[in-house]
């Protein structure tokens, strides 16, 4: 939890910008992810079938046009038939016709199924981001659950919406173009088919060593943006220290190593494509030679041999579509895999089966022998006991990272217990719905967040079916409404990424206001005054007496006159409640909290007998 | 293609490269072109008057021009790929330079993350364009070119029918470009969107569970993720027609060709090898329009990056740089505000309350002398922050004038000024390397005597040590495997490290418990009794001792003197004092009961 403020600083690469490009990854386990892909394509399987029906009737309309070409010299250019040309025109320019409307509707078709598709996994991930428990949320940096919901799907919808169609069409083609030749003419068909195994030989080559070109320069990358996110989400404390000079030049550093690999990787790429065509004329080449030589004996006519040459040319585009198809399917797989973890990942607090909502409460808590750790074996919080009647204020002091934000998180269920319980009224809060829990609680948490939007949405968070009038009503008691009328739009003022055009102090008004709509029985306060200026506080103090009336309410503050007026004192400490009771009760124990609170009033008091 | 056709400035440098990349492309081109002329060569003097000869001799030269290309291929891809490198490398450089150079002001309307993304992400996409897209739109011209040339050549009557189909195919590219690039925007706007609200629920993710904010959210999500959805298939269902379409018109092109063609055969105007050929040119000469639609989401996607790239870069940092800087060695800490008010830019978001435009200091004047302690009181946004904002010049004033040493800031080097000042930010930024690192990060001489020194005074020492490789160990990025207060403990040494003329201290001990802040103080009292100090600070604890204390209330000094003075004078300033320190004299009859 104290991860959090921070991982959520993190930029973020975000890009649609990312798919297109292969990454040069490779999934683990290929078949699994294919299977489960193809089960989460299920409701797409009646279109994606006549999509395959089209795609296979296109892919053969085109394979006759050249064929009926060679005819076309064969019998009636050569033979002199011009009625029969312009038939066999005709006919050829109504194949064409029909090769386009059939390329056209599955293009459409493919396109909406690879959208939807995409859509579907985004919204899968994204309603899984909502289910999963907060340790999860601890663990993954923003950026990467990020870029899985848009880097990720992506390279899947490029597979789905390009993809299928370019390598059915290829395979298809290519298949096509090989029984025609065999059908054409048997000795040139082997003769040119020969060098089949050569090219793929060479194209498995150089598919392997551009995949691991990119990896390379994924990794480089990876340093680079590294490098880059420091200095730029730090540029304040560069420019304060005015080390604009180191920074450029770690950068510098970085960007020549990605560079570096960059040259390689891109003159593998670079090669590849024209490989091809010098591969194709060589072919041409070998063709034309055996083919006049077999002309010369008769065996074939000049109308196959043309017919050929169109084949042979027509041979190599689907060679290099099935080689990039090939690198942006790994590329899908690997950005599958990457989502089904995200999907697999099971939230740890969940709601038991026959679960009831916590509806009505009083607001009696109690913990009963509750252990808790984030990690095993590193124990946050040990034994911790306590009781709280309805309407009563506990207060929780202690150093920095003693447990007490994880004593509100476990009542906030945000995670569960490892031992012992918590009880709302009695109820085990295992027992009930968790969402139902936290509609009790008002939490205002260490670091207000705050969501792009305007000011009253924001607010409005707090209970999203009040009226304009609550929510003003709400930041009126939290004391917010002053400086929202301030502003230069009121209420509809919008609140720019996280808040940042406001301060601090006028954040967590704002969050108070939030909490106050809630109008929770049970209220949490973590450190939420800490950094409001004096003048505000008292403000804030006052409708916090107001809202703490009649709720129970756990504060954790360092101020002295909520710990003086709260019902019972708890002094946490090594993950143990180390003294309780109240104020007075504490300093009467000379314990812990006294040595605490002598330290500073001593400081205090000579502070103010100083002046 | 405006944007990218100013970045191609960043080209200059390669100049030769890119003369041996043209080459190296056209070559290709043209040994592929001279194919089906070859080919024409051997069916019309090889196999029809049954020469074996000139089949052979065909055959050969198609297998040199395969060799000739494959060579200048190679050539090709390291010409492309040294260029590109190049120029992303230096885009990137001057990006990342410019950002430096830009000042709080220009910074304030620019988010982090979406620097970030222009930095890398865009970078690579203008980069991808400059190898892959040029060469491609490179070759394709040379080829439509060559076609034409060599079906000139071959027969200018049938010439005719690929002028009409080129035509035809010209004006329909052109509607596309135009309607791709524009929807290509939206789609880049929706998916910018979607892109916020998952980041900020992801962010956010602890706040939306408290509030039971998941349906709403996921409501939220839904309607923008189909949005998205939505304008994407608006894109695809262009491309999926266009692509048809343009390999229906250059069918139809071979279609008529065959008539024509066959007629002419006919009529001995034109011999059979010649309408194979031509036939041929034309395949090829069309062929690359089917790279289009790649080609077009490639100069899109590039021109919109190019777009802004440019923004970027033609950011001028708000803060001029002055003809003769004034360079000092040391500070000597005197800072003089004269009438001084200011506002932040009226574009985007501004700093305190989000009242844009209207003046956030007014009229602030005060003199500091060098060694004096200076606190700053007063209500959440009145001002505090910003006003000491503007001694490091991160702001240029609106009006009046700051002066450090009897120098207008704004004459001051920049880098000068603000090395002699150890700002502590309200926010710790701390980087990734060592603690030590960190605390040294002005000054990377420092030893690690200094650097203990600095973090004895911050109080820092003692959690230091406790870590496992003590000044060694590991900082993660942003500071995230240390709590507030240590962070702000390791800002505090950072500053206190480079020995700075002017101190100041922005609400800096915010997350430090109160006995641990009385420690630091009364270091500083010792370690940095002689240095200009500027505090601001919630707990009236930490001003009682300040030389001069000013009561800022919605941007005007309304108190200011020392504690006795204040407290005589101010009643602003006896509020906070009683609401404070009210409580040690009400716990004290407590102790006294005890």
């Amino acid at each position: 939890m104290t991860n959090r403020g921070a991982s959520t600083e993190r930029p973020r690469f975000i890009g649609g910008s990312g798919g297109s490009r292969p990454t040069g990854e490779k999934a683990k386990d290929r078949r699994g992810v294919l299977r489960r892909l193809s089960d989460y394509l299920q409701p797409y399987h009646s279109r994606l079938l006549l999509v395959a029906v089209l795609v296979v009737a296109g892919t053969l309309l085109g394979l006759i046009g050249p064929a009926l070409l060679g005819r076309a010299i064969d019998q009636y250019v050569i033979a002199g038939d011009v009625d029969g040309l312009l038939r066999i025109a005709l006919i050829m320019l109504l194949v064409y016709l029909a090769q386009g409307v059939v390329t056209v509707i599955h293009g459409l078709m493919m396109i909406r199924v690879g959208q939807y598709f995409v859509a579907d996994i985004r919204a899968a991930l994204f309603r899984h981001f909502q289910a999963l428990s907060l340790d999860y949320h601890d663990k993954h940096r923003v950026g990467d659950l990020m870029s899985r919901i848009s880097n990720d799907s992506e390279t899947i919808n490029q597979i789905l919406s390009n993809g299928l169609i370019q390598f059915t069409t290829n395979i298809l083609s290519l298949g096509g173009i090989m029984v025609a030749m065999l059908l054409l003419n048997l000795p040139l068909a082997i003769g040119t088919l020969i060098i089949l195994p050569i090219m793929l030989f060479i194209t498995s080559q150089i598919t392997e060593r551009t995949r691991k070109a990119f990896r390379g320069m994924q990794k480089n990358l990876g340093l680079l943006n590294a490098v880059l996110e420091e200095n730029i989400t730090g540029i304040r404390a560069v420019q304060a220290y005015a080390q604009e000079d180191s920074a450029i030049a770690q950068f510098q550093a970085a960007s020549q190593a990605y560079r570096q690999v960059g040259i390689r990787a891109d003159f593998i790429t670079a090669a590849l494509g024209p490989m091809f065509t010098t591969m194709s004329i060589l072919t041409v080449a070998g063709t034309s030679l055996l083919g006049g030589w077999l002309a010369l004996r008769d065996v074939v006519s000049v109308g196959v041999i043309a017919t050929f040459v169109v084949y042979v040319m027509n041979f190599f585009r689907p060679m290099r579509g099935i080689a990039m198809v090939y690198n942006q399917l790994q590329s899908a797989l690997a950005g599958a895999e990457r989502i089904f973890a995200v999907l697999d990942a099971e939230p740890t607090v969940v709601d038991l089966p026959n679960a009831e909502p916590l509806v009505n409460i009083r607001g009696g808590v109690s913990f009963d022998g509750v252990s808790f750790a984030y990690e095993r074996d590193i124990p946050v919080l040990e034994d911790i006991n306590l009781e709280v009647a309805p309407g009563q204020t506990i207060a929780l002091v202690g150093p920095t990272g003693a447990g007490k934000t994880t004593i509100i998180s476990l009542l906030s269920r945000f995670y569960d217990v490892t031992s012992g319980s918590i009880r709302i009224d009695g109820r085990d809060i295992r027992q009930v719905q968790q969402n139902s829990i936290r509609e009790q609680l008002g939490i205002v948490l260490q670091d207000t967040f705050l969501f792009s939007g305007t000011v009253m949405e924001n607010i409005r968070y707090g209970r999203l079916d009040a009226s304009d009038a609550e929510v003003i009503e709400a930041a009126k008691l939290a004391n917010a409404d002053a400086f929202i009328h301030l502003l230069p739009r009121g209420y509809q003022t919008q609140v720019s990424e996280k808040g940042h055009n406001f301060s601090q102090g006028q954040r967590q008004l704002l969050a108070i206001a939030r909490a106050i709509l809630a109008d929770p029985r049970i209220l949490i306060l973590d450190e939420a005054t800490s950094s409001v200026d004096t003048r505000t506080e008292i403000h804030i103090q006052e409708a916090l007496l107001r809202l703490l009336e009649g709720r129970t309410a756990f504060v954790i503050a360092h101020r002295l006159s909520t710990i003086r007026n709260a019902d019972q004192v708890l002094v946490i400490n090594d993950q143990r409640v180390i003294e309780r009771g109240t104020h007075e009760e504490l300093l009467a124990l000379r314990g812990f909290y006294y040595q605490l609170y002598m330290s500073q009033y001593h400081y205090l008091a000579e502070m103010a007998a100083g002046d | 293609m405006k944007s990218l056709l100013r970045l191609s400035r960043f080209m200059r440098p390669y100049g030769w490269f890119l003369f041996f990349g043209f080459w190296t492309t056209v070559l290709p081109v043209a040994m592929e072109l001279s194919v089906p002329r070859l080919l024409q060569l051997m069916i019309d003097e090889g196999i029809r008057p049954r020469v074996m000869d000139k089949i052979l001799l065909g055959a050969a030269l198609m297998f040199c021009a395969a060799l000739v290309g494959a060579a200048s291929t190679l050539g090709q891809g390291y010409c492309r790929a040294v260029v590109s490198q190049g120029l992303a490398y230096d885009i990137r450089h001057a990006l990342f330079r410019h950002i430096q150079s830009l000042s709080f002001a220009n910074l304030d309307q620019m988010q982090t993350g979406r620097l970030m993304t222009r930095v890398s992400s865009d970078v690579d996409v203008v980069r991808m364009f400059s190898s892959a897209g040029l060469s491609l739109i490179l070759r394709v011209l040379v080829m439509i070119f060559g076609s034409t040339i060599m079906l000139l050549l071959t027969d200018w009557e049938l010439s005719l029918i690929m002028f009409a189909v080129a035509g035809v195919s010209a004006i329909f590219i052109r509607y596309l470009m135009v309607k791709a690039t524009r929807l290509f925007t939206v789609v880049q706007q929706r998916l910018g969107a979607l892109n916020t609200l998952v980041q900020e629920n992801l962010a956010g993710i602890q706040v939306i569970k408290a509030f039971v904010g998941g349906r709403f959210e996921m409501d939220r999500f839904a309607a923008s993720n189909v949005d998205y959805r939505e304008k994407n298939i608006e894109v695809g269902n262009l491309l999926a027609v266009a692509m048809p379409v343009l390999q229906v018109l250059t069918n139809v092109g071979t279609v008529a060709v065959l008539w024509f063609g066959g007629l002419s055969v006919l009529g001995d105007r034109l011999t059979l090898g010649e309408l194979i050929a031509f036939n041929n040119y034309l395949m090829i000469g069309m062929g690359p329009l089917l790279f289009l639609g790649n080609l077009l989401m490639m100069a899109a996607r590039a021109e919109a990056s190019a777009e802004r790239l440019l923004e970027v870069l033609d950011t001028q940092p708000a803060l001029p740089i002055a003809p003769a800087p004034h360079q000092a060695e040391r500070l000597r800490g005197r800072v003089a505000f004269e009438n001084v008010s200011f506002h932040y830019s009226r574009r985007g978001a501004s700093q305190d309350n989000g009242v844009s435009g209207d003046d956030v200091l007014h009229g602030i004047s005060f003199v500091v002398e060098p060694g004096e302690q200076i606190a700053l009181l007063g209500a959440t946004g009145s001002g505090k922050s910003t006003l000491v904002n503007l001694i490091p010049r991160f702001y240029d004033v609106s009006g009046g004038c700051v002066s450090v040493d009897g120098v207008d800031v704004k004459t001051w080097d920049a880098g000068a000024l603000r090395s002699g000042i150890g700002m502590v930010l309200q926010e710790s930024i701390l980087f990734s390397g060592t603690a030590r690192d960190n605390i040294a990060y002005g000054d990377a001489s420092a030893t690690l005597d200094d650097v203990i020194a600095a973090a004895k005074a911050a109080q820092a020492h003692e959690f230091i040590t406790g870590m496992p490789a003590g000044y060694d160990s590991p900082i993660e990025a942003g500071g995230a495997n240390l709590s507030g207060g240590q962070k702000q403990r390791i800002a505090i040494a950072r500053a206190l490290l480079v020995q700075p003329g002017i101190l100041i201290f922005d609400d800096s001990t915010s997350a430090v418990d109160m006995e641990t802040e009385a420690k630091i103080q009364a270091a500083l009292e010792k370690l940095a009794a002689r240095r200009t100090r500027f505090i601001i600070a919630q707990r009236i604890t930490s001003v009682l001792k300040a030389d001069q204390i000013l009561v800022l209330d919605q941007g005007r000094i309304v108190a200011r003197g020392t504690h006795q003075q204040l407290m005589a004078s101010s009643e602003i300033y006896r509020e906070i004092y009683e609401s404070q320190l009210g409580e040690v004299n009400s716990s004290g009859s407590v102790m006294r009961d005890d």
